[in-house]
């Protein structure tokens, strides 16, 4: 017996010192577990060497931070970081341009106006012709020139590789007029390029470079990556070459913390100094927080609630319309995002250029109106409170997932009260996409991006071929406007008609909107200079940080 | 004894090649396109052309092996699988049985800690409560018992990270496995553990109290602490099965602590797969599990068999018999 406890005992010190060995190596960054594959895979000694001595100096500065408590090193706690390196993966280029390690030639600022990046400035030469000019002075990490070759090769190589750059670049044609000029031929006339350039799908990155290792990416942001753990960590450390406004702080910790509570709990401890996407059931805990404050800006996107059309309780457009007429959004704001967001009634609502929008068609919450267009449309209330035709009840079960189950009780009240027997399904989003493909669903929540190009948001919405129409919309005279929208080459003629499409949906009601999804971060009281965005998953760090050292 | 240990091994292969079956059935019929999930994220502009997305969708698809009908994907991952070779992430592109290897370490060094926190607070309360039967002592553990057992993983996670790491600053929170860190998550799981190891060795100690053999040893004048070390010897035998038993149970559910304390073990990386519908981590993930389970059981068998005289007789006893 004695043996046998003795052996378990031995095992269990073993396997402790043993892992923690392999954890104090992956800590220091000298041979990180998951940076092993891809550094050994892609890089030769020289990359090691490299990213070793960056990470050494980052522990070096690490060390000195916990002495000085100056302007050395930021903790950002994510919900997800990157699991690959390649920006042309998708959504890594988001993460990377996020912690400032990546740019695109322009860049959208927080009033929503495009500025240049890498770019230094663009202008259209004739109706599908502009011009950019980059930056001499702008180099890539590796010192190679960020010029109309390379800006080329990686706009390409994005347009071929990342399916989610296409929207912005595949109406792009790039010619090379100069080393520092880029010509850009569009497919269709006065087309917004530097908007289209300033999507995070759009960074530029070196093409020749393999993307797969620290050691070998090569891109042109403030900071270097230094260290990777997928779906882990990522260090970052200051680009000394950095062709603009070198950043106070010279290390940048992007960890990957999945669980909210957890991230709320790392700013309040005063370990990390900016926790993103935290829930709005999170927001009590800041309240009285001398630690932390609250970032809560609305989106630039629309909780919208798809209804398939398919559905024969929704083939009248009358029960559509009540369903928007019966929701008071003010209080579902309230309820769903705890008043961290605007009430918004048609699609266009939440995105800046469009302010008009926010209060379109259902201008007002009426349930009254909702009642009598139910009536008109024959559904009669029956005696237990729920509207029948024919014998069959009104019903909607409305599919939800991620943070909208609060969101999908209070729509489930709010039109019980009309008469709709509805039903909340919360689950997994997959659960939602196998529905949608089998047909077998009658509504569901998802919050799709309203800023960018007027044809391309519409069209990717509420054009038969969208790829966000799930509920199957074909409306000629939407369609007619959405081809009129794609000859119309004059800014304000363009706006109008975007305008006019946003109301002829709403009025159709294929969808209903309700409110820009809250963004909202938890920022320490010691970080100085965070800049609220409504793009914040691309803007949380910036040259203009600072760190309190008390 | 090599009889024994060659026939579990046949059961050992043989449970293995059903959890096969099981696992790549049951993880496709989970609804959910891991292609779709890959190339399209809500948030971003939609495509204006959904014939592209469907093209770009079939040809990752074909290039993946998805497309191919479930007989020939499964002969691909068991042919792949004879060679060791676990597949390769449709998510992060890299190979499974690395990405697995990389957080084992982690995982395996928190269930160690939490198996000797739980083993440690079995051990003692346990005897503590069977020694004090009936009285305060007794009722106040088997209270704490009751409220650990019924209080949620996550709840007992939340709440001691929010009191060491917020209110006393004794704890950071990182991504980082690391053994500044490990003590936090393994007392949470460990303190989960332990409930059932206290009531067993509660109830294992009084039935060895209520046997003659302790009677005989105090009417002759043995001290107390001898006969109770006599009895703590005898109740041992099932509560080692039971540790070593619980330790599977440590590993695959350390799931929820891994997460709640950004552990950077295989229970985080397969909640995120499941997610993300990541077929070739799911499989090896769940694989794995298996053979860990599959193993430990046949430790414990070995391990019984030697500790325990009786059962090596039984079998030899038995095999004289047969001939």
């Amino acid at each position: 017996m004695k043996k046998v406890l003795f052996l378990s005992a031995l095992i269990v010190i073993i396997t402790l010192v043993g892992c923690s060995n392999n954890s104090n190596t992956a800590s220091t960054g000298n041979n990180p577990a998951g940076t092993k594959d891809s550094a050994g895979a892609g890089s030769g000694p020289d990359t090691s060497d490299k990213a070793d001595a960056a990470d050494k100096a980052g522990n070096a500065d690490k060390g000195d931070n916990a002495d000085k408590g100056d302007n050395r090193e930021l903790i950002v706690a994510g919900q997800e970081i990157a699991a690959s390196l390649d920006p042309v993966k998708p959504l890594t280029s988001s993460y990377l341009r996020n912690i400032g390690a990546a740019e695109a030639l322009f860049k959208v600022d927080a009033g929503g106006k495009v500025q240049p990046e890498l770019a230094e400035s663009a202008a259209e030469v004739d109706p599908t012709t502009w011009e950019i000019e980059l930056r001499p002075e702008a180099r890539f990490w590796s010192g190679k020139a960020i010029d109309a070759d390379a800006v080329i090769a990686s706009l390409e190589r994005s347009k071929s590789l990342d399916l989610q750059a296409k929207p912005f670049l595949e109406e792009l044609t790039f010619a090379k007029k100069d080393d520092y000029t880029l010509q850009v031929k569009t497919k269709r006339s006065h087309m917004q390029v530097p908007l289209n350039l300033s999507y995070y799908q759009t960074v530029i990155h070196n093409a020749e470079a393999k993307h797969d290792a620290i050691g070998t990416m090569d891109l042109t942001g403030m900071y270097k990556v230094v260290e990777f753990s997928p779906k882990q960590k990522m260090i970052l450390a200051l680009n000394e070459n950095y062709w603009g406004k070198k950043p106070v702080i010279q290390r940048v910790v992007y960890e990957e913390i999945s669980d909210e509570q957890t991230r709320v709990l790392s700013v309040l401890s005063g370990r990390s100094q900016v926790a993103l996407n935290i829930g709005t059931t999170s927001l009590a805990q800041f309240r009285d927080s001398k630690e932390a404050k609250i970032s809560a800006t609305p989106a630039a996107n629309t909780q919208t609630i798809y209804l398939n059309l398919g559905k024969p309780q929704f083939e009248d457009v009358r029960v559509r319309q009540a369903l928007s007429w019966a929701l008071n959004r003010e209080e579902l704001v309230i309820l769903a995002a705890e008043g961290e967001s605007i009430p918004v009634s048609t699609w266009l609502g939440s995105n800046p250029a469009f302010a008009e929008a926010k209060n379109a068609v259902y201008i007002k919450f009426d349930p009254d109106k909702a009642a009598e267009l139910l009536d008109e449309a024959g559904w009669a209330l029956g005696s237990e409170g729920i509207r029948y035709k024919d014998g069959k009840p009104l019903t909607l079960r409305l599919m939800t997932w991620g943070g909208d189950k609060a969101l999908g009780e209070a729509l489930q009240n709010q039109w019980t009260s009309v008469g709709v027997k509805a039903e909340v399904q919360h689950g997994d989003y997959s659960l939602i996409q196998t529905a949608r493909e089998s047909g077998d669903w009658d509504a569901s929540i998802e919050a799709w991006s309203t800023f960018g190009d007027e044809l391309t948001l519409l069209t990717g919405q509420y054009a038969p071929e969208g790829s966000a129409n799930y509920g199957g919309f074909n409306d000629a005279e939407t369609n007619q406007l959405l081809a009129r929208l794609a000859e119309e080459s004059d800014g304000a003629a363009r706006n109008k008609l975007a305008l006019q499409i946003n109301e002829r949906v709403a009025g159709q009601a294929p969808v209903i909107s309700l409110f820009p999804r809250p963004q909202i971060t938890a920022v320490s009281g010691k970080l100085h200079g965070f800049q609220d965005h409504f793009r914040q998953f691309e803007n949380t760090v910036n040259a203009n940080l600072t760190l309190d050292s008390k | 004894m090599y009889r024994m240990l060659l026939r579990k091994l046949l059961e050992a292969f043989v449970t293995l090649f059903c959890a096969t079956l099981i696992i790549f059935a049951l993880i496709r019929l989970a609804p959910g396109d891991p292609v779709q999930l890959l190339l399209g994220h809500p948030g971003e502009a939609a495509l204006s052309d959904k014939q592209a997305f469907n093209d770009r969708a079939a040809g990752l698809r074909a290039q993946l092996g998805l497309d191919q009908s479930m007989i020939k994907q499964y002969t691909a991952w068991i042919h792949n699988l004879v060679q060791l070779d676990l597949g390769t992430s449709i998510h992060t592109g890299r190979a499974v049985s690395a990405e697995i290897v990389a957080r084992l370490p982690a995982t395996a060094m928190l269930s160690a800690a939490a198996l000797l926190i739980q083993a440690v607070l079995g051990l003692f309360f346990g005897t503590v409560s069977a020694l004090k039967a009936g009285k305060s002592y007794d009722n106040a553990i088997r209270l704490a018992c009751v409220a650990l057992a019924s209080t949620p993983a996550f709840v007992i996670g939340l709440f001691l990270l929010s009191l060491f790491a917020v209110t006393l600053g004794a704890y950071e929170i990182s991504s980082e496995a690391g053994l500044s860190r490990l003590w936090l998550p393994a007392l949470t799981l460990g303190l989960i553990g332990a409930p059932q190891l206290i009531r067993m060795v509660r109830a294992n100690m009084l039935s060895e109290f209520g046997r003659i053999y302790v009677l005989s040893a105090l009417s002759r004048g043995l001290s107390r602490e001898r006969v109770v070390k006599h009895a703590l010897r005898n109740a041992l035998l099932p509560v080692i099965t039971m540790i070593a038993l619980s330790l599977t149970s440590l590993i695959s559910g350390a799931v929820v602590i891994e997460s709640i304390f950004s552990w950077p073990g295989i229970g985080k990386y397969a909640l995120d797969s499941i997610l993300l519908k990541d077929y070739p981590v799911i499989q090896g993930y769940a694989l794995v599990m298996v053979s860990l389970v599959i193993l430990i059981h046949l430790c414990v068998d070995v391990v019984y068999a030697l500790i325990d005289p009786r059962i090596h007789r039984k079998r030899e006893a038995g095999a004289e018999e047969h001939v």
